[in-house]
């Protein structure tokens, strides 16, 4: 909602374009058969179009609305999506606006109780988050799609009606101007928390709401503090058992309030309350100066999720496939590793690289990463929103206890975002050579990041495709041709890095480690081998790298027969 | 004496919050006098007994107390 006076799209600080609807294409003699079609121009639709790009595969984009989404929405991206993002070569407009942050810090009552810090060392290339406004991430996204010759973007465009035969998926565009069937291999559905495929299909989403009920306001204002996550318990405001302010871009901050038991919704969003409760917020941050209000909303807190991401050649990609509370910041970064996860994939097997059950590890991995995200949302939610007077009694305690010790501050740790780990995957691949390592990235997760002795990052030089980390003395090691040979006839992306000891300077596929920081963050030295997804995740690793072996790993992930 | 590990406090909380909401409003206070007591003739010493008196008094009284300090100092 925005004050009274101004339209939906007047924001203070974002020009919302106008996009023209898209013609109807003429009705044409032959049938076209699309490779993809994704329904919805939201940043998860808009990041899986780009991803299959990469790759090599077009998309159309169904998009209801004419624009971006109003109001600002998710603000907090991760690290994971970060990385994401500069795998599919979007990073520097994000880099460019979002602000950086590592520290989050914890009032009760006004007093500081708890301050952590998210790690954050040399090796780290972004930051652990970073906030910017939903409308900059869509736009960022959407002026990449534009240039791409791949993507096909439709505005004005909403699904109506969708059904699959076995080859094939059939939707019926309705816009301003006019009505038609469009035909393709695979659908995602990138269309929100009210996916209309969920409900042309009759899926339902199955899960918890919890009780709690938050408003979340966006004001401008000139306040010289950090970008930090601030969370204030049982605030001197009486605003809210818990309220949270984040700092966006163009001094803009988020306000984030829960409401009082039995408190009237519509009488809690009513302009003059929204306003009435900024303003004690921003008093009790010192905040004396002007502010304006930008936009406000209310939200419940639910964990809710598809029991199947992948409906034969449909998939649900982002809030469509899953809902989760907000103040864990999973909602929009795990809708953006759903879409690079499925994007490779869908790619590979379009490509004829990978066997077509390599979609069904999709549903598998991406919901894995939602259930655990629901594992802690309980204990989240529950201390945010202490549903009941023993709850709140317990919160009062420990939180109180905190002022002055130390064993109760945990408490009030927000449990935040962390990329999952695809170790389900691995039951049926037997990682033998795991136990070899004693540091590292381990099998399943996300690699972490190094900086090699020139100070470049080691993941800014993993490729599109699959990528091999070679740790080797010599650059002529006769093991890196015979990886490099064997792993690219089975995807011709594939990309050899070689960390080596010696000085230097960086160069296309080699990286300096001299005094092995690298080597032994990795738990590796000379002939160690990682192997690494499109996405990053670890796909297996050797102590002493077995060609053999290698190469077997890489079938197991594109689903190929193992010889 | 090993101290309890996070989770496990953690898993306290939640009984403790669960059995206030059993005991009700009325007997809630007496439930947690009882839960101390008990608590406290488990440990191993008395010592430690008064000390936790006088860490959980410490904020409870202290919310005057300290901002007047601050305010003087
Ligand atoms: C008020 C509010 C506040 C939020 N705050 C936060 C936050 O602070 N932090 C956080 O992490 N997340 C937050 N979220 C969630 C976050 O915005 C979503 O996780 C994120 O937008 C999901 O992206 P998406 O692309 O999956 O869906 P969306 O962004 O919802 O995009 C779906 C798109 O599909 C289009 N569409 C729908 N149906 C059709 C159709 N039939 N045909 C064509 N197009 C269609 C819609 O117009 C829309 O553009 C918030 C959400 C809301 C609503």
């Amino acid at each position: 909602m925005r004050p009274q006076g101004r339209g939906e799209l007047e924001s203070l600080y974002f020009d919302y374009p106008r996009f023209d609807t898209a013609r109807v294409p003429e009705p044409s003699g032959e049938t076209v058969t699309h490779q993809a079609i994704i329904v919805g121009a939201g940043p998860v639709g808009l990041t899986a179009a780009i991803a299959l790009a990469r790759y090599g595969i077009k998309s159309v984009i169904l998009e209801a609305r004419n624009t971006f989404n109003d109001g600002s929405r998710a603000i907090c991206v991760a690290r994971s999506s970060m990385q994401t993002f500069q795998q599919i070569g979007v990073v520097q407009p994000f880099l460019d606006k979002a602000l950086g942050w590592t520290r989050g810090r914890c009032f009760y009552s006004s007093r500081e109780i708890y301050a952590f810090d998210m790690p954050y060392s040399n090796n780290d290339k972004f930051y652990p988050m970073y906030n910017i406004q939903q409308q900059y991430i869509e736009r960022y996204l959407w002026e990449i799609a534009d240039q791409c010759d791949l993507i096909d973007i439709r505005w004005g465009s909403r699904m109506t009606q969708l059904r699959q035969s076995d080859s094939a998926v059939i939707v019926h565009v309705e816009s301003d101007c006019g009505a038609y069937d469009l035909q393709s291999q695979y659908l995602l559905a990138a269309d929100g928390a009210h996916s209309a495929a969920r409900k042309i299909m009759k899926l339902r989403l199955q899960g918890q709401n919890f009780e709690g009920r938050y408003v979340i306001a966006d004001v401008r204002a000139q306040i010289d503090r950090p970008t930090e996550r601030l969370a204030m318990f049982e605030p001197k405001s009486g605003v809210g058992a818990t309220v949270l302010v984040h700092r966006q871009p163009d001094n803009i901050w988020r306000i984030d309030w829960q409401l009082r038991d039995g408190e009237n919704e519509e009488e809690a969003i009513h302009e003059n309350n929204i306003r009435g409760s900024v303003a004690k917020v921003l008093d009790e941050l010192g905040h004396c100066g002007e502010w304006d209000l930008e936009w406000w909303s209310i939200y419940t807190a639910n964990t809710l999720c598809l029991d199947d991401y992948r409906h034969g050649r449909i998939f649900f990609i982002g809030d469509s496939a899953h809902i989760v509370p907000i103040f864990g910041v999973r909602g929009l970064n795990n809708g953006i590793t759903d879409a690079h996860n499925l994007s490779w994939k869908l790619a590979y097997v379009l490509n004829g690289l990978a066997g077509e059950t390599l979609l069904d590890t999709y549903s598998l991995e991406r919901r894995g990463a939602t259930l655990d995200v629901f594992a802690n949302a309980s204990k989240s939610a529950r201390f945010m929103t202490p549903p009941t007077r023993g709850w709140q009694l317990a919160r009062h305690a420990v939180l109180s206890l905190a002022v002055d010790n130390e064993f109760t501050r945990p408490f009030a740790n927000p449990r935040q975002m962390h990329p999952f780990a695809y170790v389900d995957r691995y039951a049926e691949f037997t990682p033998v050579r795991e136990s070899e390592f004693s540091a590292g990235t381990p099998y399943g997760h996300m690699c972490s990041n190094a900086q090699g002795s020139d100070r470049t990052y080691l993941l800014d030089f993993a490729g599109q495709g699959f990528s091999g980390i070679l740790f080797a003395t010599d650059r002529r090691d006769p093991i890196s041709a015979a990886i490099a040979q064997a792993c690219g006839a089975l995807d011709p992306e594939f990309k050899l890095v070689l960390v080596t000891d010696s000085a230097g300077a960086a160069s296309n596929n080699i990286i300096p480690d001299h005094g092995g920081k690298i080597a032994s963050a990795f738990g590796a030295k000379s002939g160690s081998f990682y192997l690494l997804r499109p996405d990053l995740h670890v796909a297996g690793r050797w102590r002493d790298a077995v060609l053999g072996e290698i190469e077997s790993a890489l079938r197991f992930q594109l689903v190929r027969p193992i010889s | 004496m090993t101290r309890l590990s996070f989770g496990e406090l953690e898993r306290f909380y939640e009984g403790l919050a669960l059995s206030i909401d059993k005991a009700g409003p009325e007997n809630e206070s007496l439930f947690l006098a009882k839960l101390a007591i008990t608590l406290a003739s488990r440990l191993e010493s008395g010592g430690v007994a008064q000390e936790c008196l006088k860490v959980a008094l410490g904020e409870v009284c202290g919310k005057t107390g300290r901002a007047g300090e601050k305010e003087n100092g």
